[in-house]
């Protein structure tokens, strides 16, 4: 016969181990719900995404090639191939440019998710201020459809596209 | 040898003890880390999850957006009253505000204005609560010029009220 103190005790660890298992069942069935996942994909779709397209709406004329590699690293498909094909032409054109543009993302919403196919749709409204040496910095605001892919772990850019006046069918 | 025996009892004791004390820290674990992904921000937001009412708080906006913002010069009458129908709060004193003007000048310069939504998608909806963003068309025409067209965005709040959703606040983006 076991004495008092080690039925206690025993007692207690019982009811420790319902405690742990029921803990252990509830973190299971968070993690594995959909509604859950689907939230949280959109989420970190929507915050990639707001980061992505500031990237590529930015670009330094002291630093044409490092912002082109921006654009190529924030984008995917069509996209990156676009950037990547950026010709020696252009960027001579951009140096000579003189103009630092810096896109600041003023609001941004998923309006579409695929989590399966790992694609988005996001609206995204941009205020994109370019600076020229001796003459006052000009901000304009601009509205984009930005479509999302999710490759290797990240939410890229797989189309930008300006949102057209008179646009609406 | 009583004492002996105890002593290993008593060490059974312990070692339940111990392993209740693990158990309980491994269960607060798996509670908290539970409790964290259910009530994280994301999980309390119901956009495209429920797709649903997620389509349903998108075309009230829509809906709103288009008709308080077109108005004819002779008829500014029936904007006026559809705004108090869906327009409350901050929304509907900026309205009235801009509205004031436009009741004034619509009819003498025989302004028409046509606002269209080209793209909205939903932000968060939380409970009875909704942000929309929202991109417009605004088209005005006067009797004597040519038609002016501008872009607008829009970042709308709205609120469940009855069967529908009312916009109380609405802000440039």
């Amino acid at each position: 016969m076991a004495d008092k103190v080690t039925r206690v005790a025993a007692g207690v660890l019982a009811a420790a181990a319902v405690y742990a298992g029921w803990g252990g069942w509830s973190w299971i069935t968070a993690t594995g719900d959909d509604a859950l996942s689907y939230a949280q994909a959109r989420d970190e779709a929507l915050a990639q995404g707001r980061a992505r397209v500031a990237e590529v709406t930015t670009l330094d004329y002291h630093d044409v090639d490092g912002g082109i590699d921006r654009w190529v690293a924030a984008s995917t498909g069509p996209l990156r191939d676009e950037f990547a094909g950026t010709g020696k032409e252009t960027k001579n054109a951009l140096r000579d440019n003189g103009t630092v543009a810096t896109g600041k993302v003023l609001e941004a919403a998923i309006s579409e998710l695929d989590q399966d196919a790992g694609t988005a749709t996001m609206l995204v409204s941009v205020e994109i201020t370019t600076a020229r040496e001796g003459a006052e910095p000009a901000t304009a605001r601009n509205r984009f459809t930005a479509r999302l892919q999710h490759t290797g772990g990240e939410w890229k850019l797989s189309a930008l596209n300006q949102v057209p006046l008179g646009g609406a069918s | 040898m009583i004492a002996l025996r105890n002593a290993r009892k008593h060490r059974l004791a312990a070692v339940f003890a111990i392993a209740a004390a693990v158990l309980i820290g491994l269960g607060t674990w798996f509670t908290v880390e539970a409790s964290g992904l259910r009530s994280s921000p994301s999980a309390n937001n119901e956009a495209l999850v429920d797709q649903q009412r997620t389509a349903e708080v998108n075309a009230g906006v829509t809906r709103a957006l288009n008709t308080v913002f077109s108005y004819a010069f002779d008829d500014v009458g029936t904007t006026g009253k559809a705004a108090s129908e869906v327009l409350r709060g901050q929304a509907l004193d900026t309205y009235r505000d801009l509205f004031a003007r436009v009741r004034e000048q619509a009819p003498e310069q025989r302004l028409s204005l046509t606002t269209q939504v080209v793209s909205s998608a939903v932000l968060s909806l939380t409970g009875d609560r909704a942000t929309v963003l929202a991109f417009l068309d605004q088209s005005a025409t006067r009797a004597d010029g040519k038609p002016g067209v501008a872009a607008a965005q829009l970042l709308v709040t709205a609120q469940r009220e009855g069967e529908g959703w009312v916009i109380t606040e609405l802000a440039p983006r």
